[in-house]
């Protein structure tokens, strides 16, 4: 039901935009299209209680050799 | 006149990015620094104010554009790698603090609401409110930070008649150190104050003006962190996810208002929001700037309309940070660990960058040169 809901508040907002779509350069609405469809794709190919995808968990992993031991 | 305003405008916002999530760290840090956390809370300004001395000089080198659209026209290649940099430190923040303040709403205010409704609900005001024209955004912060600074001054007041001081006793039990280690928390979010030199133009931006907002932000912190310590201990807050909202809990003024935290929460809440749309802002005209290149009209001083250009990133960009928002965090815990190591992330941008930028990035050399 919230991908739903969610995915009608992309159309809402998409309709809002859609003048300044057709105004912009090429290279800027193409630009914008892609990371609207990666977001899309992010939000919708990946199930939410799908835990592998985890970017925080991989960078807290990455960064906690830098942080000082005493901390 | 207008210096006055423009250096209420820079304070306040200033004050929007170090203290508002600041708040978030004081558990932590307490369970460092115990009944010391005055001195973390020094600590951790020392090296954001070196930061913000470094990055505000060099924006005041420029006083017509922000620093983002100076680094974009004037070095093509290193500027905008730098850029490109900034940008997806500030879509990392932009992404927790949506979750920050997701979470806080969804645990404290609406907890039968699903979490996606109150977080789209959020990021669709943070949209609105980015595309709007660059004064527009500075002065939206103007409507609730002063009274969210007030408030947070007058917690103290409030809470005077449950104030135990035994509970400051004994101080320094383990020495200077750990307290000094606590700053290590405070520090990531006093340096968020570096976004300050890509919103505004040079001209409105001096050291001082970033200390000033930092000095705000330390003072009101202590005064937040005596008022906790003195009503909570130190053992309380470390047990608590959001401890700033339970002490504030304590608040009782007269039976009408027993729940006067909602009213608190209610002033801080939407500060969280302007300032993730602020973030959303900067990316949008970022992003605009690394695939153009163009010099933007001046950023600030001035009513004209947004670029297109910029704003239309809002909604795509908005919806890559519902979707980080969502997706990126394993639970709500995970915001702890991600404090630990946030410094680390925080600490090239915050004083590395800006050392790098204020030593080689000069209006003389890039003129000859061009």
């Amino acid at each position: 039901m919230d991908r739903l809901f969610s995915f009608l508040f992309v159309v809402l907002l998409l309709l809002l935009e859609w003048r300044t779509f057709r105004r912009v350069p090429g290279t800027i609405r193409w630009a914008a299209v892609l990371v609207l469809a990666c977001s899309l794709a992010l939000w919708y190919a990946i199930p939410p209680e799908n835990t592998g995808i985890q970017p925080v968990r991989q960078l807290i992993r990455l960064l906690e050799p830098l942080v000082p031991p005493q901390i | 006149m207008e210096m006055s305003d423009s250096f209420w405008r820079v304070m306040l916002m200033g004050t929007l990015f170090s203290l508002n999530t600041s708040m978030y760290a004081i558990n932590q840090a307490i369970g460092k620094a115990r009944t010391d956390l005055w001195l973390s809370v020094l600590a951790g300004a020392i090296p954001a104010a070196v930061g913000v001395w470094l990055l505000f000089g060099t924006a005041r080198r420029y006083p017509d554009r922000s620093l983002m659209e100076e680094l974009a026209h004037r070095h093509p290649f290193a500027g905008r790698l730098i850029t490109a940099l900034y940008l997806l430190f500030f879509f990392l923040m932009m992404v927790r603090d949506f979750r920050m303040t997701n979470d806080l709403i969804n645990m404290v205010l609406l907890p039968y609401t699903p979490a996606e409704v109150i977080l789209i609900i959020s990021v669709a005001t943070a949209i609105l409110i980015a595309r709007n024209p660059s004064e527009v955004v500075i002065r939206i912060n103007q409507l609730g930070q002063p009274v969210f600074l007030a408030a947070s001054a007058f917690v103290i007041l409030m809470l005077a008649n449950r104030f135990d001081l035994s509970n400051f006793f004994p101080m320094f039990e383990s020495g200077v150190v750990p307290p000094l280690e606590g700053g290590w928390y405070f520090f990531a979010y006093f340096g968020e104050i570096v976004a300050l030199p890509f919103v505004f133009a040079g001209r409105e931006l001096t050291a001082l003006r970033g200390w000033v907002s930092l000095l705000v932000t330390v003072i009101l912190l202590e005064l937040i962190g005596f008022t906790m310590i003195a009503v909570l201990g130190i053992h309380i807050p470390t047990m608590l996810q959001y401890p700033v909202f339970n002490l504030v809990e304590f608040i009782k003024i007269t039976d009408f208002l027993d729940r006067f935290e909602l009213i608190l929460v209610s002033i801080y809440l939407p500060g969280q929001i302007v300032k993730s749309a602020i973030l959303l802002f900067i990316l949008c005209r970022g992003l605009a700037l690394l695939l153009t290149g163009s010099r933007e009209k001046p950023s600030s001083g001035g009513a004209h309309p947004p670029d297109p250009a910029a704003y239309v990133f809002a909604v795509p960009l908005g919806a890559l940070g519902y979707a980080g928002a969502s997706l990126f965090f394993h639970d709500t815990i995970e915001l702890f660990p991600l404090n630990r190591v946030w410094p680390v992330l925080s600490a090239p941008f915050v004083l590395l960058l800006p050392l790098a930028m204020y030593v080689f990035l000069r209006p003389g050399r890039s003129s000859r040169r061009s």
